[in-house]
């Protein structure tokens, strides 16, 4: 590959921005002929572009950018410095977990799992206006492992969830529907979650009480990782508060149906433990669903989940949580995550 | 917009730099920023061998689910040279499916076509600036559209958004016009150089 490729690649967005935006003119034309015929990677994309001159070229290369995985771009210096900075950090935390931890591992490790469940599915309390309160038969149930998997979704007064959230607390447009395809093993995009292969969750909170709406969120990134297949170490950064805590291994049919969280880490912790800590059959080609509310305290609380399986469609998952931004607010979602 | 059309600054790092930092990380973000500097060759590759808007989109998504895969681990020396390899070995997969799922036509002759008309499309006006009494000819048998859009193109070397402004046209038909005005202009030359009269 030649050296002067970078500059021709920039020389050739040049030119093709100008095409697509209508200010190419002859003089390009020639330029833009000229620069394909050195390459061939230049010269089949422009043919591409070429041959179908009346196509929105424009919208479909925007919606592509917005499906790419997206964070805040790093210069390259900036890169190296947040590198080091990282690596440093990354010593300093592992060398103080290591002497912090050890009595908290041994505390928590006795935690049963009853225990841990009743933390999580917390039940609402007086005035709460969350989705809860308005499912009260749908309290977390007693599960039989031979239970067959069936729709779990609450349907209070003959409503769906979906339905009653449309039509209690929320506005029409403020509906956030994303779902995303079946899982396709043969594209194979799987990858099962393991301590190597840590997830960061990046939500937004709301501001702490009694800050107005514009303010910096109490709690900007959770961060989330497995140490082990049933434990997970969280994080507050703005407290450095490290800490872990055991989550057993769950079966499906003990996810309870209604999961009503009081912070942005409960929730957190909840869908680590349905989408991920769950003790699935393999090969079930399902579909993990997760309907979330978010209601006017900016409390995030998960409806239903059915049914979530062991392997997750990973990228599809960092897709969706890049592209959705969790605000305050009465904002809900209903996610259809693939897994296989 | 000048985000679609991201290029290598000195601000940036370099593409074996992302690669090396989702090889080492995982984390698709870096995999993305470094597939988006040529996420418009590689659709344009797609659409040259898949004809089709919709097939090239989800072609190019298809592609970088292939690289997430992929760049973890295959050491890769060049990343341009590679993805271009990649990216067009899938297209031609692809159409080889959506070929045996419709109908048999040899792929090359489908590929060679399109390629051609396009090609050439430039080279023409040098080529005919030698027969100014066929070109004159041809040029009053274009539909008025074409003729009137290859004219102010041409000779009055306008752009297309001056040329859409001018017919009131939107700026896509115009690339359209011109496109097309070019082949049947070189149709109708090549039809004379048979037949001198």
């Amino acid at each position: 590959m030649k050296q002067e490729l970078p500059d021709d690649d920039a020389r050739f967005a040049a030119l093709l921005r100008r095409w697509l935006s209508g200010d190419f003119t002859r003089r390009d034309e020639q330029a833009l002929q000229q620069l394909v015929a050195k390459d061939a990677f230049l010269r089949e994309a422009w043919e591409g572009f070429a041959g179908t001159p009346a196509a929105e070229h424009q919208a479909a290369l925007e919606r592509l950018r917005k499906r790419l995985p997206q964070k805040a771009r790093l210069g390259r210096s900036q890169l190296v410095w947040r590198s080091a900075a990282a690596a440093g950090a990354l010593l300093v935390a592992a060398t103080y977990w290591w002497w912090s931890n050890k009595p908290l591992l041994d505390d928590t490790s006795s935690a049963s799992a009853p225990e841990i469940s009743r933390e999580i599915a917390r039940v609402p309390e007086a005035g709460d206006t969350s989705i809860a309160a308005a499912f009260p038969s749908s309290s977390p149930s007693e599960p039989s492992p031979s239970a067959p998997r069936v729709s779990r979704l609450p349907t209070p007064k003959g409503k769906s969830p979906l339905e009653w959230a449309a039509s209690h607390n929320h506005r029409e447009d403020d509906n956030s529907i994303l779902e995303m395809p079946p899982a396709d093993s043969s594209k194979a995009l799987f990858q099962q979650i393991t301590p190597e292969q840590p997830l960061a969750f990046e939500v937004t909170e709301p501001p702490a009480e009694g800050q107005p709406s514009s303010a910096q969120p109490a709690l900007n990134i959770p961060e989330t990782r497995p140490l082990s297949a049933d434990r997970v170490a969280y994080h507050r950064p703005e407290a450095n508060e490290p800490f872990s805590r055991t989550m057993p291994k769950a079966r499906k049919e003990d996810l309870p149906t209604v999961i009503s969280t009081t912070d942005w880490t409960a929730f957190w912790e909840a869908f680590h433990k349905a989408a991920f800590l769950t003790d699935l059959q393999p090969n079930g080609g399902d579909t993990l669903r997760i309907l979330v509310l978010v209601d006017e305290q900016g409390k995030a609380n998960i409806i239903t989940i059915e049914p979530p399986l062991s392997y997750s469609d990973r990228q599809r998952l960092q897709d969706l949580l890049h592209r959705y931004r969790w605000m305050p607010r009465g904002q809900r979602g209903l996610i259809y995550l693939p897994t296989h | 917009m000048f985000r679609l059309f991201r290029t290598l600054s000195h601000q940036e790092p370099p593409d074996e730099e992302l690669l090396g930092h989702y090889q080492r990380t995982g984390e698709a973000h870096y995999l993305g920023q470094l597939y988006g500097r040529y996420l418009p060759m590689v659709y344009g590759l797609c659409l040259k061998i898949l004809r089709d808007t919709h097939a090239a989109e989800d072609a190019v998504m298809s592609i970088y689910e292939e690289l997430l895969r992929k760049a973890q681990s295959h050491s890769v020396q060049t990343f341009r040279g590679w993805l271009y390899v990649l990216a067009r070995n899938y297209c031609l997969m692809e159409l080889r499916r959506q070929k045996r799922a419709a109908m048999h036509v040899p792929l090359e002759e489908n590929l060679s076509n399109g390629a051609n008309s396009i090609a050439t499309a430039t080279d023409l006006w040098e080529e005919i600036g030698t027969e100014e009494v066929s070109l004159r000819e041809c040029l009053e048998g274009l539909p008025e559209k074409q003729r009137i859009s290859l004219h102010q193109f041409y000779f009055e070397e306008r752009s297309y958004r001056e040329i859409a402004e001018a017919m009131d046209e939107a700026i896509g038909r115009v690339r359209s016009y011109i496109q097309n005005g070019r082949r049947n202009l070189r149709l109708c030359l090549e039809k004379k150089k048979k037949l001198p009269s």
